[in-house]
């Protein structure tokens, strides 16, 4: 921490009323989102550009006769005299469906993968990671050989194989859903839970 | 992290290049089914006859530059970080200035966020985000981590980067990355 040399007595005191009374923990920041896939066509289209900047300066170039043939020239004599044949239709079909991909990309939202825990500031948990969460609290459930779990911000599917029989099913998810609980009374909005049983015979 | 004005840019841009091609697909379309007033062969003449002018190496030239520079510029514009270096505290004004290193700040309140059982590790930064200043916080921590616990860790982490900023401006955020390989707890004997 630095301050200015004539002030040190002014700025102490201010440091002390700054540092005194807040006792609120700062407010929670935006949930974080993606970036998409936007900025990677943005980077693209400057490439473009810096693509585009070296033909106009090889036109120069070429009419100063320090360069043989102006690619600009070479591309306008190529596309001189063209019927319309099928490859200019299969090139023109391409042109449209990559330009309809290209709205896909301008319209997504940026992307939100993140459940939102029940705190005074922002605490985020990425859907992906509250599956482990789930599976490791699943984890050596009575009669639970083995877990699997995926999420989403709404969804959160539970997979248990047991080798009990199909009769004890109620009781192994009620088991699954109990251990499971305190982990969804963190969150603010907790996804649907579903649980799946997979009964497993011995051979 | 990068700005929205950046994201504006990048989606404005996406959107003229992807009219772009859907009109000339569509055109060429056109063209080939015959249907239209369009001539049965392409000509470049027109254009041929602008490059031949006298004054078309120069404005290619000059336009060429100004591409190059604007492409340049643009892909910089994505590789700047929007992290914050330095902050000034609350009470800073025309007698002086209270300057604090962001990055001493933030790094404190991740090794103390880091002490909490359960949180694996975790660093700070200080970034500027969709027109806040933000002070986060990624942890990681264990899939067997008490998350409610680790939620008022984080409030007191937050409430310890108001006592010692006291900006009102200034928003917190912690995001929790759960370990993929989970650590055996040291055993008490």
């Amino acid at each position: 921490m630095s301050t200015t040399p004539e002030s040190n007595q002014t700025t102490q005191t201010i440091q002390t009323e700054a540092g005194g009374t807040d006792d609120a923990p700062l407010d929670g920041a935006k949930a974080p989102v993606g970036t998409g896939t936007a900025p990677i066509f943005g980077q693209l289209i400057a490439l473009l550009l810096i693509g585009l900047g070296i033909v106009g300066v090889q036109e120069a170039i070429a009419r100063t006769g320090l360069a043989k043939t102006s690619w600009t020239s070479w591309v306008l004599t190529r596309l001189d005299g063209r019927s319309a044949s099928f490859s200019i239709l299969v090139l023109c079909v391409v042109l449209t469906l990559v330009g309809l991909a290209l709205l896909v990309v301008v319209f997504k939202p940026r992307p939100r993968k993140t459940l939102t825990l029940s705190a005074k500031t922002g605490v985020y948990l990425r859907a992906g990671d509250l599956a482990r969460i789930a599976q490791s609290a699943v984890d050596g459930a009575d009669g639970v050989i083995d877990v699997g779990a995926s999420a989403s911000r709404s969804r959160l599917k539970v997979r248990v194989t047991t080798l009990e029989p199909a009769s004890g099913n109620t009781d192994i998810e009620s088991d699954v859903r109990d251990r499971m609980q305190p982990t969804f009374e963190a969150l603010t909005n907790p996804p649907r839970v579903s649980v799946d049983v997979v009964n497993q015979e011995l051979t | 992290m990068i700005s929205r004005t950046l994201m504006a840019l990048d989606r404005v841009a996406t959107l003229v290049l992807s009219l772009a091609l859907l009109t000339l697909g569509l055109l060429g379309i056109w063209w080939w089914t015959g249907a239209g007033p369009l001539p049965t062969k392409s000509s470049t003449t027109p254009v041929q006859d602008v490059v031949a002018t006298g004054w078309w190496p120069w404005a290619s030239a000059l336009l060429g530059l100004l591409l190059v520079y604007l492409g340049i510029r643009w892909l910089a514009l994505h590789l700047s970080r929007s992290t914050v270096t330095e902050l000034q505290l609350r009470g800073s004004g025309k007698q002086g200035t209270l300057i604090v290193t962001a990055g001493k700040v933030t790094d404190a309140a991740a090794e103390s966020f880091a002490d909490t059982l359960g949180v694996r590790s975790a660093k700070g930064t200080m970034i500027r985000d969709r027109g806040q200043l933000v002070a986060k916080i990624t942890a990681v921590v264990e899939a067997y981590a008490d998350l409610p616990a680790i939620a008022k860790q984080a409030d007191r982490v937050a409430t310890e980067f108001a006592h010692m900023l006291g900006r009102d401006d200034l928003r917190c955020r912690v995001e929790l990355r759960v370990a993929r390989r989970s650590k055996t707890p040291a055993r008490v004997s």
